[in-house]
């Protein structure tokens, strides 16, 4: 490997990087906080993508009838939802419902299929998919693993593993086989960053992460509602006590992880494509950087997402023996498994006193 | 009267099962349905094992389709390339996944949800080993062609409707095995280790041996039916055994119940007809059904469709469902109109909220 050839490899491996980086911050979130390994985080990036795609393509400025049918759907959910949980309102509670609304208009838009079809500019698209995979993740909390009586460990994967396929599913019925696309964000395919020629898509890419990653600490560390998230991450009866609702937090990790997970994925549409079926290898990946930055850290997935993509990167690289292009997906799973192996004594731990 | 009348029923219940397992291959009766009997029989299998694995013993795996595709590439190269006697091929590659087992074994030191992500990498390198496929062994994602039937003496088992008894028959077998080894010290010792791992340890149980032992006896079973189906198909390929038919494995036991051993049958039936017959040409809502099934039943009745109903129908007779929904509905109601009179008696009172 030359060194004109290293920096391009750096290059994929940074694009890939921040991906990952982004991945296993979502299941971070959601693990610290409710100590459940979420497998439909995958499909939280997958849905983003796809929803970008449906939003440039044929959205759907829609008639007022429409409007106003949408509104009420989601009115509806949003107060089904309300009234089965049986809490008062207070702004936090409104907040989300807000979301929930907003995230949920498009789809039933989609669903309700009286478009116009006037296009979206690509970076509304990528906003917009944001709120909506917050909803879907939301959603996803309150019907499946809320409403779960007596759940083990077990139980809740296994219902998390369901929610990953039913999106899946949903997805392939939406938007078919094929391999969607959004337009890229500028003109300019690509910039010369010393010797590699660099997509300009993966600045993007890479610009994402960087500010989620540093809104998300800000978060974590400057407000109130982050301090009761990291509360309870910590210790989940000792913040009940201290007046932080745990399931709330819950709800909250869900919406912020699927949050992310929509971020990266609207982002990343243009540069690698997106079909429903490639959220399940995104999850994966992004549950080995999660492991390699210990789970429980948000920086620590940011960094093992790094080491990840760029190790992978490396790999298609090096060509020798069995580190080659066939066995880039191997290797890290291998690594999994080691890590998990060498982490054995301290997770059981973990899990027992958790 | 009636209760015994029932048990009567019930005894009368078994041989008529019987009678219409062995009669659905013949052409007056349910003939076109013997390839899909078959094919039950087959998953039947695998699901035992891991109704072993994950119900009696509490553990997860979702990379039971790894040693399913073991067995199957190992039958099916030794018998077709090396034209070793069908029986001994299987048998060595039902050694070859214990012994695989054996070796992986390792990974039960994990728990919860490491043991489902660890479990889940393992079924991810053995699929993707056998699609790169280096040394031209297994065919890559073509496959094997040319694999023999399986014969005892004369008798070769060339048609559909031999097969179909000869898969029974070791279903049955397997069964039969399965349901001893759950009544004795074995399945005491599992369902102990299930109640709590320290309890367990605690009455001098081995946890990990006993862990061992099951695991690998559920890959022999799932290397067993990866055998058969080789026999049956005279084609396998790597498309038989991907990650996402661990998950299907997984759904067949749940649906079966977890912690029964002859409800697998139900459960097998129940997604392979929905797999072969009524959703042939939608795969993807077969993805969104299946997917919501998984939810409910873990949402609803952890413990198994098949052992929720029968428990059900042991309570409150026949009409059990309706009887439930009815309750549930009034519950329901009665909850909603409690919590309005407890507002209006605060407002009236004229007490501080919460």
């Amino acid at each position: 490997m030359t060194w004109e050839q290293f920096q391009q490899y750096l290059v994929i491996g940074i694009q890939d990087g921040s991906i990952y980086a982004l991945i296993g911050l979502g299941f971070t979130i959601i693990y610290a906080v409710t100590n459940i390994i979420n497998f439909a985080q995958g499909e939280f990036v997958m849905l983003g993508g796809m929803c970008s795609y449906m939003l440039v393509n044929s959205v759907d400025i829609p008639t007022t009838p429409t409007v106003i049918i949408a509104l009420l759907c989601a009115a509806a959910i949003g107060a089904l939802i309300h009234l089965l949980w049986n809490r008062r309102m207070n702004r936090l509670t409104l907040s989300l419902m807000i979301i929930l609304l907003l995230g949920s208009i498009p789809f039933v838009l989609f669903l309700y299929g009286e478009f116009a079809s006037i296009e979206l500019p690509v970076g509304v698209a990528s906003f917009l998919p944001i709120l909506m995979v917050a909803a879907v993740g939301a959603i996803m909390y309150l019907l499946g693993i809320r409403t779960a009586r007596r759940p083990s460990i077990v139980g809740l994967i296994i219902i998390t593993i369901g929610a990953a396929l039913v999106i899946r599913g949903i997805a392939g019925v939406f938007w078919g086989d094929k391999m969607q696309r959004t337009p890229l964000y500028w003109e300019r395919q690509t910039i010369d960053v010393f010797d590699a020629t660099v997509h300009t898509q993966v600045l993007w890419i890479l610009a994402t992460m960087v500010v989620v990653a540093i809104l998300l600490q800000l978060f974590l560390s400057r407000t109130m509602l982050g301090k009761s998230l990291k509360a309870c991450a910590t210790n989940p009866i000792g913040a009940g006590l201290m007046g932080i609702n745990p399931k709330m937090m819950a709800l909250i990790a869900f919406a912020l992880a699927a949050a992310v997970g929509g971020a990266i994925g609207a982002v990343m549409t243009p540069k690698v494509g997106m079909t429903y079926e490639s959220g399940f290898l995104y999850g994966l990946y992004g549950f080995v950087a999660a492991s390699l930055g210990g789970f429980r850290s948000p920086i620590g997935a940011v960094i093992g997402g790094f080491l990840l993509g760029v190790g992978r990167a490396l790999i298609i690289g090096v060509d020798w023996w069995l580190f080659n292009s066939d066995y880039k997906d191997v290797w890290p799973m291998v690594i999994l498994v080691v890590i998990l192996l060498l982490r054995s004594n301290i997770l059981a731990e973990e899990e027992r006193l958790g | 009267m009636a209760r015994r009348i029932l048990k009567r029923w019930r005894l009368l219940l078994i041989p008529v099962v019987i009678a219409f397992m062995a009669l659905v291959p013949f052409d007056w009766f349910l003939g076109q349905y013997k390839y899909l009997g078959t094919v039950i029989g087959i998953s039947t299998i695998v699901t035992v094992g891991l109704c072993l694995f994950m119900g009696y013993t509490g553990q997860v795996s979702l990379g039971q389709a790894a040693f399913y595709g073991i067995g199957m590439s190992f039958s099916a190269v030794l018998s077709s390339v090396h034209g070793l006697n069908p029986w001994l091929a299987m048998l060595i590659a039902a050694c070859v996944t214990g012994l695989v087992a054996l070796l992986l074994g390792i990974i039960l030191r994990l728990k919860g949800n490491y043991l489902a992500m660890a479990t889940l990498a393992v079924g991810f390198i053995v699929w993707k080993i056998a699609v790169i496929d280096d040394m031209g062994y297994t065919g890559g994602p073509d496959g094997i062609r040319g694999i023999p039937y399986l014969s005892i003496g004369s008798l070769e088992f060339d048609s559909q409707f031999k097969r179909y008894y000869l898969v029974w028959g070791f279903c049955l077998a397997i069964l039969l095995i399965s349901q001893n080894i759950v009544n004795s010290r074995i399945g005491r010792a599992l369902r102990a280790v299930h109640g709590s791992e320290e309890a367990a340890e605690s009455l001098g149980i081995n946890v990990f041996r006993f862990k061992l032992k099951i695991f690998v006896v559920s890959a022999v079973y799932a290397s067993i039916a990866g055998s058969l189906f080789a026999h049956h198909q005279l084609h396998v390929s790597p498309g038989y055994f991907e990650p996402i038919d661990s998950v299907y494995l997984v759904i067949m036991a749940v649906i079966g119940g977890l912690a029964s051993i002859w409800g697998a049958i139900f459960g097998a039936a129940t997604v392979e007809i929905l797999r072969n017959e009524i959703l042939i040409h939608y795969d993807k809502w077969n993805m969104v059904i299946l997917g919501l099934i998984l939810m409910v039943i873990l949402i609803l009745m952890p413990e198994g469709l098949f052992v929720a109903l029968k428990k059900g129908y042991q309570q409150e007779g026949v009409f059990f469902i309706p009887k439930r929904i009815w309750r549930l509905a009034q519950n329901y109601y009665s909850r909603i109109k409690g919590f309005r009179k407890r507002k209006m008696a605060q407002s009236l009172a004229g007490e501080p909220e919460q």
